[in-house]
């Protein structure tokens, strides 16, 4: 329950940690650590080098603009959750952040931080993933852009090369006519949810859908993103009904089995989050 | 053998700085109970589930267990040992889980009043729902959570009428 041995390095700079993840053999970023040290505790990782980005100021920021929230890799989840500015340019941001552990825990781990660890259950990679979000990355062979559905691999992997740390993610606001929701089941506030769901529904000018999408958590390897285009497109939701939209979800998702819910029961909770934060979106 | 690498780690704990010497690897709470001899924060699960290590730093409550002390250098760290005034007068947080039964064996304590005082700090009077929020990250095996939510709620009905 004590982490291995492993080298301290406080980046001065973005890009003093990038030229320390490239030198460096086998360096991990630190952020809020919320994440990696419980790994590191368990010792189911070993990092021989630490790179300490939660000093750095040109990390710190949250920016808002006219079509997007950009979160600096080392904004705490808690920071986030105190953003009048991000609250109320993205409220699913908050409703989101409100779901994802305990404060005590919110306080210490970052947004960032979240999305580069990759787990399936987290609350971030289903909302980068349903709002068709991106990261920003440094690296010394210069900076990229991973869009949110090129960013997850597979449980705790994601697509950034070993060289590479996250400096922001950016989620676009929802336009007008546009509604999200967030719905999850745990077994207790704060746990990792069991399964969940979030939606985001566009309608057209006659109050019907225009579009509508949903990413589930829990559910997969990588969140799941499901598109209603086909079922609800020119109609309403409550004109379809929780019947139909629960059958269609059951088989559209592939769940696993594990300790917490069988399969068949995980199927059954993520399609009734689904139709709940779809009908959370009417 | 291999000797593992040593870092100068400066502590600002309960007003107090001192310096340490330790490896990267030393969590908060082993830097605080080991080298500090701060025996008050409690060591339970180690993975950031139980709570009991919990610390204020820069006033907000922490895992002192998922912390790299040599990460927190400098920042304003509390632990339970700072919440009694020097002439050994209780905290409001710790006369009002003295008062209400808010500990049995007090393994928990420590964790559950960090996580009080920083709660009444920030909101002196909270809704029942925001107690039950505040500590939800706290686990406790034996008191039971309704005294600990009465304890919370007349700590902060101490702190109003120390104000008035």
């Amino acid at each position: 329950m004590k982490p291995s041995p492993f080298s301290y390095h406080p980046a001065a700079s973005v890009d003093e940690a990038a030229q320390l993840l490239y030198e460096l053999e086998d360096a991990k970023i630190l952020a809020g650590g919320q994440s990696l040290i419980p790994l590191m505790n368990f010792r189911l990782a070993s990092p021989m080098h630490l790179i300490d980005i939660s000093g750095l100021a040109e990390l710190s920021e949250i920016k808002v603009s006219e079509t997007e929230v950009e979160i600096g890799a080392s904004v705490t989840h808690s920071q986030v959750l105190q953003s009048e500015q991000a609250g109320s340019a993205l409220p699913l941001l908050v409703e989101a952040e409100k779901l994802i552990a305990h404060e005590v825990i919110r306080n210490r781990g970052t947004l960032c931080g979240s999305l580069a660890h990759a787990d399936p259950a987290g609350e971030m990679t289903a909302v980068i993933s349903v709002l068709n979000g991106r990261v920003d990355t440094a690296s010394v062979s210069g900076g990229r852009t991973i869009e949110a559905t090129d960013l997850f691999e597979g449980p705790l992997q994601s697509s950034l090369r070993e060289d590479e740390l996250i400096v922001s993610a950016t989620f676009p606001k929802l336009g007008p006519r546009t509604v999200s929701s967030f719905r999850e089941v745990a077994r207790r506030h704060g746990d990792y949810a069991v399964a969940g769901a979030v939606s985001v529904v566009e309608y057209d000018n006659n109050d019907q859908v225009q579009s509508a999408r949903a990413a589930f958590l829990s559910v997969g390897p990588v969140p799941t993103v499901v598109s209603f285009d086909d079922l609800l497109r020119g109609t309403r939701i409550e004109d379809v009904g929780h019947s139909e939209i629960y059958n269609f979800l059951s088989s559209q998702l592939e769940p696993h089995g594990d300790l917490q819910a069988s399969a068949d029961y995980r199927r059954h909770l993520a399609a009734e989050m689904g139709w709940a934060s779809l009908e959370a979106c009417i | 053998m291999n000797t593992e690498e040593s870092y100068e780690i400066r502590l600002k704990v309960n007003g107090k700085t001192q310096q340490i010497t330790a490896p990267a690897r030393r969590l908060l709470s082993d830097a605080l109970r080991g080298e500090l001899g701060l025996t008050g924060t409690h060591v339970g699960c180690e993975h950031g589930v139980c709570g009991c290590c919990t610390v204020l730093v820069d006033g907000a409550p922490v895992r002192s267990c998922l912390t790299f002390a040599v990460a927190v250098q400098d920042r304003e760290i509390r632990t339970v040992e700072g919440l009694a005034a020097d002439g050994g007068e209780l905290h409001p947080v710790q006369e009002a889980f003295k008062e209400c039964h808010g500990l049995q064996c007090g393994f928990c304590t420590p964790g559950f009043l960090m996580t009080a005082c920083a709660l009444i700090e920030q909101n002196d009077d909270p809704t029942e729902e925001e107690i039950t929020e505040a500590i939800a990250g706290n686990l406790c095996r034996c008191t039971g959570y309704q005294n600990i939510r009465a304890a919370v709620r007349y700590a902060a009905e101490i702190v109003r009428s120390d104000k008035t």
